[in-house]
């Protein structure tokens, strides 16, 4: 299988940072390939680099060396501007702690994705996106009026509303209880499956990374693969 | 772990606001400390000097010739053996072969003065000279007058209808105050002199003076003799002053100086105090969740507020030493700076009242922050804070209004101290509220149309106002904060401005050449061709008869001879402790405007049993209590007169014509003895000259002001007094632009999130930026734009209350505001959001690896 055969390759990066004196290396020449619509799972420690990994798949990073592609496109070949366009257009991303705007209500975070797209339609989309959630009822309230597993939901509402090839997932049920965070999991594999979307998920459960297509470690800078 | 460990390595992890909370309260605390200083070194200065300054322990003085019975009360009470001097001031013209200028002239015995000294530029000094005293046509004067007359010592001077040598030349006066001679310089004669001089002619304005030199073992009983005796003197226009009401006098001529001084270090300490509540309030937040795991890990919410207390209380301490540290430094460069401006050294430091004031000022003030600002989010359960993490603007504040409470009676205590007036205190306080109450409600309505406004406006737009009125207490504490720094930073400038144009006049062309007094009935008509001769008419001729008020509708208007505490009590002493100038006309002059009553109706009956009509200036009314319609008695020379008020009337005193207080009716007053008033119109500086000297050749007893000279040093004056007015403006400015600078930069610390998000959403650099510069530029502008609004409206306030309503539509310092206020967010803005598109979104991310 060839590199254009993935649709999100990932090859040879490599990121370090200081702490005080000391370089810590985070990624060693790390590579990673996402086919369409396949879903991925890592796993590590804590500190062991998953959301510096992360920051670099959304862009919102540069690795010291290395490249990302998405969809052909070289993260390297782009400025940061336009960096910024191309996530907005092509990635959905979901965090551990939500980040929904607190001034917005759920509709309006929802929209605003779109809104950032320019779309004309930005409002009905979100109300459906919402509707597929199961929150259509709570469209006009603010996050502080909703309960965790609630913000979540508008957080995946909010990813998938742009209709991503690629949704990058933080520990999405990290901060739910059990039975919340199956719901959302459950959820969010619905609507990968059903929009035919690439998804990397970073999470330290191993029994949600096995519901992915492949699992695998983040251990000493490199992507080592699991049998499951 | 004790709460002060605790607290320190808190703080110790906080740099960045701790910086900026120590410089904003060391500012405000300067400006307070360092016209504290001034005033109280001033004070403490002029009464180790006030014997110096009034040449005696007591003086008994009159406008005229002191009523021998009036004198008599003196004489009995004083104990005895004393010494004692006469002397006269009056205003008189000196002319030499090329110039004539208006001098005061005194006249004073051998004896005088009984403390202080005149130093000579030869270096001899008086009373100490081991020579003569003045001879009968022998005059000292100021080496300023002598440069200006063109004449040196031995030459000729004319003063009155007398030709003087110049002895010598004054090099220091030891009852010289400060910045007297505005109008005229001072001329010593002896009273042999003043009879050659023909001076004294009847109807003359001339002050007489007798001063004491009490035996050592009285001296300290100086003060409580001069009250003692004022409480039995009954004519207004008769006073006794001790040394230390000299000092007071003099220390009045600064007063005005120091009151705005006052003001401007009330600006400064209310807008870091502004900086101050927001920056505290903003950090305490963020705070909230760290009261919640303490509160989790056991801590009592009393020690939790203890901890916090600690904090504000070490904040404040290290706030005060940076400000004792700073001023220590300053006030040595200061009491330099102030040696070129006052006629004698000040020291640098007045002990500790100025650093105890900034003590309390900088530690209490801070604690009393505490209540407001900690007991709401104390109030909040643990596991609410940690549910709603991203809960904000829950708190009411109403309750945090009514916990404010405390801090707002400390500082309209402290108002009311640093400006040494209840009214003024007061209504420093009172613009706060009634600001703080307008703004809220009115706020939140505009905010709420807002809302709808930005649905279909473009993204950038629709963003910044949807975050405008979403976080509606967050954008109105920004907002009122904004206001109040425009508001106050604008006041300094405005009043300054409107006293200057005051001064100078809005129309200089228009003001009269001469304003000429002591014109005797007779010289008139006189005068009048003179002048004419020249092609010129002689304007405003007003007729000046001495009085004094006796009653006001048969009341009494009683002399007060308790010791004035506040300013309106020492104003309310003044009027009631002088006569009054009455003249007489049939009509309103050009300067005058009627605010209510009727004009005269005509010339008066010539039945001294009915009233005669007056009219009365506004303000005086307003001092005296003076109604419409109220029934007024005079004494004139004696003469009794009774009036009734038929007009309030407004005068422009500025215009520089005779005006007067009270006005009555023709037919009343036409026979009493008077000197008349009358000014010489603009003229060119040559016609002015000539006619001048041809005036005081021809009638040597008339006084003769140049007005656009007067107006020349009393402008020059406000520019030697404008440094301190300058540097505390300035000093304010820059606390409100530290203030607006710190506001903004925390409101955007605030955003970064939202913003960094907004960048891992997509929206694009470009928009980004342009969402937080409306956002600013919204803020910035209308709240600039409503603070100088507002700023009109209190500087007429303000115009009003304290400084003669002098108050003029000075749209600069408005415009610069409001530009600069706007400019300043946008810029922060700028920066801010620069430095958060350069950040990374790891922040959002749940792994810091």
């Amino acid at each position: 299988m060839t590199q254009t055969d993935y649709y999100l390759t990932v090859t040879g990066i490599s990121k370090s940072f200081m702490q005080g004196d000391q370089k810590i290396q985070v990624l060693k020449n790390l590579d990673l390939n996402v086919r369409r619509g396949e879903s991925i799972a890592i796993l590590g420690r804590s500190g062991s680099g998953k959301s510096t990994l992360l920051s670099l798949l959304c862009g919102l990073d540069r690795p010291e060396e290395g490249d990302i592609s998405l969809a052909q496109t070289w993260f390297s070949s782009l400025k940061e501007e336009d960096l910024t366009l191309f996530r907005g257009r092509k990635m959905g991303i979901i965090f551990q702690q939500f980040h929904l705007l607190p001034h917005l209500t759920a509709v309006e975070n929802v929209s605003l994705a779109l809104e950032i797209l320019g779309d004309k339609d930005a409002g009905p989309k979100a109300l459906k996106a919402l509707e597929q959630v199961g929150l259509l009822h709570r469209k006009d309230h603010l996050p502080l009026k909703l309960s965790g597993g609630e913000k979540q939901r508008v957080a995946i509402a909010r990813a998938m509303v742009i209709q991503p090839d690629l949704l990058l997932a933080d520990e999405p049920s990290g901060s739910l209880d059990e039975s919340t965070g199956k719901d959302v999991m459950d959820l969010i594999f619905n609507l990968v499956k059903e929009n035919q979307m690439s998804l990397v998920l970073v999470t330290h459960s191993q029994e949600l990374a096995n519901r992915c297509d492949k699992v695998l470690l983040l251990d000493e800078g490199q992507l080592k693969g699991i049998n499951r | 772990m004790s709460l002060l460990r605790l607290c320190l390595r808190e703080l110790s992890h906080h740099p960045r606001f701790v910086m900026i909370f120590l410089l904003n309260a060391a500012i405000g605390l300067i400006g307070l400390t360092a016209v504290e200083n001034f005033k109280t070194t001033f004070n403490s200065v002029l009464s180790f000097r006030s014997r110096a300054l009034l040449g005696a322990d007591l003086t008994i003085s009159s406008r005229g010739i002191i009523p021998p019975e009036e004198l008599a009360k003196a004489w009995s009470s004083l104990p005895t053996p004393y010494q004692e001097s006469r002397s006269i001031t009056l205003f008189s013209m000196a002319t030499s072969e090329q110039e004539s200028r208006l001098v005061s002239v005194r006249a004073i015995e051998k004896n005088f003065p009984f403390y202080g000294e005149l130093i000579f530029d030869d270096e001899t000094t008086h009373p100490n000279l081991a020579g003569a005293f003045l001879a009968d046509n022998e005059v000292w004067i100021y080496p300023e007058l002598a440069l200006v007359l063109g004449i040196k010592i031995g030459d000729q001077l004319k003063v009155g209808d007398g030709n003087f040598v110049v002895k010598k030349l004054i090099s220091q006066d030891a009852q010289q105050a400060f910045q007297e001679g505005a109008m005229a310089l001072r001329l010593y004669m002896n009273h042999e002199g003043l009879k050659r001089a023909g001076l004294l002619e009847f109807g003359s304005t001339f002050n007489e003076r007798i001063s004491f030199r009490l035996e050592d073992a009285y001296v300290d009983r100086a003060e409580a003799l001069a009250q003692e005796i004022n409480k039995k003197l009954i004519d207004p226009g008769v006073s006794v002053s001790s040394a230390k009401d000299r000092s007071e006098q003099v220390g009045r001529t600064l007063n005005y100086l120091n009151d705005f001084l006052g003001l401007v270090s009330l600006v400064a300490l209310f807008l870091s105090s502004v900086g101050l509540f927001y920056l505290y309030r903003s950090y305490i937040h963020r705070r909230r969740e760290d009261m919640a795991i303490l509160s989790c890990l056991g801590l009592s919410k009393t020690k939790i507020f203890r901890l916090y207390l600690l904090h504000l209380l070490i904040l404040g301490f290290c706030g005060v030493l940076i400000t004792w540290i700073f001023c220590l430094a300053l006030f040595p460069l200061l009491s330099t700076l102030l040696a070129q401006v006052l006629p004698f050294e000040m020291p640098a430091f007045a002990g500790v009242r100025p650093f105890l004031l900034s003590f309390v000022v900088g530690v209490i003030g801070n604690l009393l922050l505490a209540l407001p600002l900690l007991k709401p989010l104390l109030a909040v359960r643990a596991n609410q804070v940690f549910q709603n993490y991203e809960a904000q603007n829950d708190e009411s504040w109403l309750s945090s209004l009514l916990l404010g409470l405390p801090w707002l009676i400390f500082y309209w205590g402290l108002s009311v101290l640093t400006a040494q007036s209840w009214i003024i205190g007061s209504s420093f306080v009172f613009v706060f509220i009634a600001v703080s109450l307008l703004v809220f409600p009115l706020g939140s309505w505009v905010l709420g149309k807002i809302s709808f406004l930005g649905s279909n406006a473009p993204l950038s737009l629709k963003l910044s106002l949807r975050t405008l009125s979403r976080f509606k207490f967050s954008t109105l504490s920004l907002f009122l904060s904004l206001v109040l720094a425009t508001l106050l930073m604008t006041m300094v400038p405005t009043i300054e401005r409107n006293l200057q144009n005051e001064i100078s006049g809005p129309g200089k062309d228009k003001l009269p050449s001469l304003f000429m007094f002591d014109i005797q009935e007779e010289q008139v008509d006189k005068l009048k061709k003179l002048v004419a001769a020249e092609g010129i008419e002689l304007k405003g001729v007003s007729p000046m008869i001495l009085s004094r008020l006796v009653s006001i509708n048969n009341e009494a208007f009683v002399r007060e001879s308790d010791e004035p505490r506040t300013r309106e009590e020492e104003q309310e002493f003044r009027i009631r402790n002088r006569g009054v100038n009455l003249t007489f006309r049939s009509a309103l002059d050009a300067s005058e405007k009627l605010i209510s009553g009727k004009e005269f109706s005509g010339i008066f009956s010539g039945n001294f049993d009915e009233f005669a009509e007056v009219s009365v200036e506004y303000r005086y009314a307003k001092r005296v209590g003076i109604k419409l319609g109220d029934t007024l008695a005079f004494d004139v020379l004696d003469m009794p007169v009774k009036a009734k008020v038929v007009s309030i009337r407004e005068v422009r005193w500025t215009s520089f014509m005779p005006n007067f207080f009270i006005v009555f009716q023709p037919g009343v007053l036409d026979l009493a003895p008077k000197t008349f008033l009358s000014v010489v119109p603009s003229l060119d500086h040559e016609t002015k000259s000539k006619l001048q000297r041809e005036i005081v050749s021809s009638f040597p007893n008339v006084s003769l002001i140049d007005v656009g000279q007067l107006i020349t040093r009393v402008m020059s004056i406000m520019e030697q007094m404008s440094w301190a007015l300058k540097s505390m403006a300035l000093l304010s400015m820059a606390v409100g632009f530290f203030v607006l600078y710190s506001l903004a930069q925390h409101q955007m610390t605030q955003r970064e999130r939202d913003i960094t998000l907004l960048k891992v959403l997509g929206l694009s650099f470009n928009d980004l930026r342009k969402m937080v510069r409306i956002e600013f530029l919204i803020l910035g502008f209308t709240a600039s734009l409503l603070g100088a609004f507002l700023s009109l409206f209190v500087t007429w306030f303000f115009a009003f209350l304290f400084f003669d309503g002098i108050w003029t539509f000075a749209p600069m310092p408005l415009i610069y505001a409001v530009v600069c206020v706007s400019l300043l967010c946008l810029i922060v803005s700028e920066v801010a959001t620069r430095k958060s598109l350069a950040k990374g979104a790891q922040s959002l991310l749940q792994d810091a690896l």
